[in-house]
């Protein structure tokens, strides 16, 4: 099914240190496909005007690209009519906006958030400021030995100066998918909004808003394969209107004089000065992308690699996974006995194997896990079995090398 | 360039069996360095008599690179004046980044040999700083500059 997949990726035709490229770093960013860099310079080309200020033609055909976008952005990820989606630099920007926003208005000193111990630090350092600011709680809901959140404490780690919860919807290092659905619906019992970090979730798993009926969802479009520099925000249209800007500038007032400043509404209140249009643009080329395959198949995909390398790697000699979750995404860890994740992935690099080591922006969770770092492998709809046997060769190069 | 070259047996023989990797009972200048990049630390504890490093060690994590080159920087700079041991320190700092060191032929050719088989970290330049932490660390120490730093706001 997605076997000729690899050719729409112009990267894959280069050699790495002479080696074929195995990619297993989409956790991280994703490659581009075809079709993707040639909307970014078609539009450059072709198209290009700022978007949302002038009349002239190419103003209104660039400000209808960007929007077309937008309105495909929200049916891929299934929002209702009371849901937008705002664009940002980043899904940690897209994060930040959440907490910055919501903190300056409903969190007052020994008001409690929950996070997870899985979260990216982009989950937890905004909220952390509200911690230094407001004088905020955080509390971790844990996880178990198999690295799955355990969702039976969320209940007792709720109190009445609760007021919201933020939680990844995969994580970046184990690959756990959190039980949203619980979360959501013991949040709900008690009235509080829930944020979801869906970074490793959009481009990977199923979302549909509407059924999940988060408070917000966060996603960047360069893990989507899609161009960077493009973080996308979905939120109730309630928060839209609660919220204060987050940025000032040009594009997001009504009108401005001397004495008063008038915020325009809507989307347009949160997209303060010119936007990455070019790449908001090309994004829509990302969503056709993965439209086109379909989400199941890639989900079935990725599936059924994990499943096979986390098969492979068991029966390898000192190979040992960090978690082994029982929802799992395309996503797992794991370190060599007596060699740092950092020498791995130098080593794995020589065989054209590009691998993360270090904590990946996870340090909480590594500090619970009771690791340093790990090596973290990562599929996308690039990645097929026979990249699984490079990585294995590779890691037995790895032992031989340092003498095991 | 091969993985060979980087992981050779000195080098491998350092990491999986650390000379002074240890805190010193008496040691009156310590620094811990940082690398923010990949959260590596190295604890470096210094006893000095006058300007005589009588006894030197470290503490710390980090991959095999760094806790190699940490070994052999114990071992190169034990019972060295300061004075001796700066050199050491940037003949080594420049080594590792493919520079031109003018003094090099203070240093005995026991140490230079050894030293170089760091000499291929230059053909891996994301993991330079793997190697130069526990240097930097020392010369930190050495010059009771600060009691903690990061490798990557060195200048």
């Amino acid at each position: 099914m997605l076997n000729d997949i690899k050719d729409q990726f112009p990267i894959f035709k280069n050699k790495i240190k002479g080696k074929r490229l195995v990619y297993l770093d989409s956790a991280n960013s994703s490659q581009k496909p075809q079709s993707v860099i040639d909307a970014v310079n078609n539009f450059y080309a072709n198209d290009f005007s700022n978007v949302g200020r002038g009349i002239y033609t190419l103003a209104v055909s660039a400000s209808e690209k960007y929007e077309l976008t937008r309105t495909n952005i929200k049916k891929f990820i299934g929002t209702d009519n009371e849901t937008e989606v705002i664009f940002t630099k980043n899904a940690t920007e897209s994060l930040n906006l959440v907490a910055s926003c919501f903190g300056e208005k409903f969190i007052n000193k020994g008001d409690e958030i929950i996070l997870t111990e899985l979260e990216h630090h982009a989950n937890y350092v905004p909220w952390h400021f509200l911690r230094q600011k407001k004088g905020a709680i955080i509390k971790f809901l844990p996880i178990d030995q198999y690295g799955d959140l355990k969702i039976n404490e969320l209940e007792n780690l709720i109190t009445n100066k609760t007021k919201i919860i933020s939680v990844t919807h995969m994580s970046n290092v184990t690959g756990t998918i959190s039980p949203l659905d619980k979360i959501i619906s013991i949040a709900k019992k008690h009235n509080i909004p829930v944020c979801v970090d869906g970074t490793q979730g959009a481009a990977h798993l199923d979302v549909n808003l509407k059924e999940l009926d988060c408070d917000f969802y966060a996603f960047s479009g360069h893990k989507m394969y899609g161009p960077t520099g493009v973080g996308l925000l979905a939120l109730k249209y309630k928060w839209l209107e609660l919220f204060e800007p987050f940025l000032g500038g040009g594009g997001m007032i009504d009108f401005v004089s001397k004495k008063e400043i008038a915020y325009a509404r809507g989307v347009w209140k949160m997209e303060a000065g010119t936007m990455p249009t070019a790449e908001v643009v090309a994004l829509n080329e990302s969503i056709n992308f993965i439209n086109n395959i379909g989400k199941k198949n890639i989900i079935n995909h990725e599936n059924e690699l994990t499943q096979l390398a986390l098969e492979k790697l068991q029966n390898m000699k000192s190979v040992k996974i960090v978690a082994n979750p029982k929802l799992q995404g395309g996503v797992f860890s794991f370190n060599l006995d007596q060699i740092h994740s950092h020498d791995v992935s130098t080593i794995l690099d020589q065989e054209g194997v590009a691998v993360r080591g270090g904590h990946h922006c996870c340090q909480v969770l590594h500090d619970v896990l009771n690791i340093n770092s790990s090596v973290r492998v990562s599929f996308g709809v690039y990645n097929t079995s026979e990249d699984l046997e490079v990585l294995c060769e590779s890691i037995k190069k790895c032992q031989k090398i340092f003498k095991q | 360039m091969s993985s060979k070259n980087l992981y050779q047996d000195l080098i491998l023989d350092h990491a999986t069996n650390p000379r002074n990797k240890e805190k010193l009972n008496f040691f009156n200048k310590d620094t811990e360095g940082f690398n923010r990049l990949c959260g590596d630390n190295i604890h470096v504890f210094i006893h000095e008599n006058n300007t005589m490093i009588d006894n030197i060690s470290f503490l710390g994590n980090g991959c095999a690179i760094c806790i190699a080159s940490a070994s052999l920087m114990t071992e190169t700079l034990k019972g060295k004046l300061e004075s001796d041991a700066m050199v050491l320190i940037n003949y080594f700092l420049d080594l590792v980044k493919n520079k031109n060191n003018e003094e090099s032929i203070k240093i005995d050719k026991v140490n230079q040999s050894s030293l170089e088989a760091f000499k291929s970290i230059v053909d891996f330049p994301m993991r330079v700083n793997c190697a130069t932490l526990p240097w930097i660390t020392a010369e930190t120490t050495i010059k009771n500059k600060n009691k903690k730093f990061n490798i990557e706001d060195y200048k």
